[in-house]
C-alpha cells in the first residue's frame, strides 16, 4: 500500500473512532435532566402522607393482615435474592449497622420469602392483569394474578416494582400501572411504588410515569434509582437490565458494591415506615 | 349400469363439495383466534385491531403486552369451531404458549379456554374467552 492510501485509511479510521467515542460519551452522560425529568430528586425513603395513613386505616378495618405485604414485580422481585433471606434463619443474612431493622423483619415475617403470584420473571405491568399468567391450582377463573395474590395473602400494603419489561412501550405502562393501583386501592390496600434502576426505555420516562402516578394518587414512592447511581454500571449487570448481587451480609463491604444490598436495605427502610404507621393505627384501635 | 355409476360419483362429488364449504365456514371463524395467538408470540400489537371486536381490543392488547417480557412460541397448537351460528361462534384450541425467560420455560395451556368469535362489519373477530 502506498503512503498516500495508508494515510487516507488512517484518517478514515481515526474519524470513525472519534465519532464512536463521542456517541458513547454522549450516551453515558445522558441523565434524567437531559430529558426534562423531575423524579430523580425524590427522597429515597418516602414519608407517608395523611392519605396513605387513611388507606392503611381502612385496610386494617377491612380485616386485611397488618403484618403482611405483597410483592408485585418482575424477575428482580421474584428472585430469592430479593428479601427472601429475611424469612430464613439469621445465618443467611446480617444487618450490620442496620441491626434495628430486625424488628421490621419480625413484624412482617412470612411476607419476605413468599412466592407472589403477581411477581414472575419477565412480568410487565400487563402480565399482572392477564389471565394467561394464572395458577389455576390456587386461583379462581374470574381472578387476575394480582387479585389472586391479594385474596390469598391478604396484605395491607403492596410493594409494586414494575417497568423494566415495559421499556418497549412506555405509554401502555402508565395505563396498566393505573389499573394496578386502582385495583389495589379498591381493595383498600396501600400501593407503594418503586422507581427502577434501569433506563431500558432510553428516555427515563417510565420512572416519570411512576412518580406522576404516585403524586396523582398521593401514595408513597421510594427512589431506589438514587442510591445505586454511584455503583459500577449503576448497579446493573452487563445486560443493563438485571441488578447485581453479592450477598445479604451487610457487614461485608463487598455487599455494598452491588445493587441488591441497596434494594433490600431500602425496602426494609420503607417497611419500617409502614410498620410505624400500622403500629400507631393498631395502638389507637386498642385505646378506642 | 354406467349411468348408475356416474350418478353415484356425482352424488359423492356433491357431498365432498358441501363438506368442503362447511369446513371453509368453520375455518373462517377460527382464523382470528389463531391470529390472536400468533400476535401474542410474535409480539405484534399492530395486528390486534384487525382481528378483535371493538369491545375487546383493549383486553387483547393487554394480553399481547403481557408476553412482551418473555420469548414465546406456540406448541402443538390447533383450533377448531365447537359451535357456530350466523354471527357468533365458539372456538376451542389445543396446545400451549411456551414462554421462556432465560433457561426457564413455562407452558400456558390453551385447552381450558373457550373463545367467543363474532361477526363485526362482516368479518369474524375474536371477542373474548
Amino acid at each position: 500500500m502506498d503512503p498516500y492510501h495508508r494515510q487516507s485509511l488512517q484518517i478514515i479510521f481515526l474519524t470513525f473512532a472519534a465519532i464512536l467515542f463521542s456517541i458513547s460519551g454522549y450516551a453515558a452522560a445522558r441523565s434524567p435532566e437531559d430529558f426534562g425529568r423531575t423524579w430523580q430528586d425524590l427522597p429515597v425513603i418516602p414519608e407517608f402522607t395523611d392519605h396513605a395513613r387513611e388507606i392503611l386505616k381502612a385496610g386494617i378495618a377491612a380485616g386485611h393482615d397488618p403484618h403482611a405485604f405483597t410483592k408485585v414485580g418482575d424477575c428482580d422481585t421474584s428472585t430469592s435474592w430479593y428479601l427472601s433471606d429475611y424469612d430464613r434463619d439469621q445465618v443467611y443474612y446480617d444487618l450490620g449497622e442496620y441491626e434495628y431493622l430486625q424488628n421490621v423483619i419480625d413484624f412482617f415475617h412470612g411476607s419476605f420469602a413468599r412466592l407472589s403470584f403477581a411477581a414472575k420473571p419477565g412480568f410487565s405491568a400487563a402480565s399482572t392483569l392477564s389471565t394467561f399468567f394464572m395458577n389455576y391450582e390456587y386461583c379462581y377463573y374470574d381472578e387476575l394474578p394480582l387479585t389472586c395474590e391479594y385474596r390469598i395473602h391478604d396484605p395491607v400494603a403492596v410493594l409494586i416494582s414494575l417497568g423494566t419489561n415495559d421499556g418497549y412501550n412506555p405509554p401502555v405502562f402508565k395505563e396498566n400501572m393505573r389499573k394496578i393501583i386502582d385495583i389495589t386501592l379498591e381493595q383498600e390496600r396501600l400501593p407503594i411504588l418503586m422507581l427502577k434502576a434501569d433506563n431500558v426505555e432510553g428516555d427515563f420516562s417510565i420512572n416519570q410515569d411512576i412518580a406522576d402516578l404516585a403524586a396523582e394518587y398521593d401514595i408513597p414512592v421510594w427512589n431506589f434509582w438514587a442510591p445505586v447511581q454511584s455503583l459500577k454500571n449503576h448497579g446493573l449487570q452487563e445486560d443493563g437490565i438485571h441488578l447485581t448481587y453479592f450477598s445479604n451480609y451487610f457487614s461485608n463491604p463487598k455487599t455494598w458494591e452491588t445493587a441488591f444490598a441497596y434494594r433490600n436495605l431500602t425496602t426494609l427502610q420503607v417497611l419500617e415506615k409502614l410498620q410505624t404507621e400500622i403500629v400507631k393505627i393498631l395502638d389507637n384501635q386498642t385505646k378506642e | 349400469m354406467k349411468r348408475t355409476i356416474v350418478f353415484i360419483l356425482m352424488l359423492m362429488c356433491i357431498f365432498a363439495v358441501s363438506a368442503c364449504s362447511k369446513k371453509s365456514d368453520s375455518s373462517e371463524a377460527v382464523k382470528p383466534v389463531e391470529a390472536f395467538y400468533d400476535a401474542i408470540v410474535s409480539q405484534n400489537r399492530d395486528r390486534v385491531s384487525a382481528i378483535t371486536c371493538a369491545a375487546w381490543e383493549k383486553d387483547a392488547l393487554r394480553d399481547v403486552d403481557a408476553f412482551m417480557g418473555v420469548k414465546s412460541e406456540l406448541k402443538d397448537f390447533s383450533c377448531s369451531v365447537s359451535s357456530e351460528g350466523k354471527d357468533e361462534a365458539t372456538v376451542i384450541c389445543k396446545g400451549a404458549i411456551a414462554a421462556s425467560y432465560g433457561t426457564e420455560v413455562t407452558d400456558f395451556p390453551l385447552d381450558q379456554r373457550s373463545h367467543k368469535v363474532i361477526k363485526e362489519q362482516g368479518e369474524w373477530r375474536i371477542c373474548g374467552y
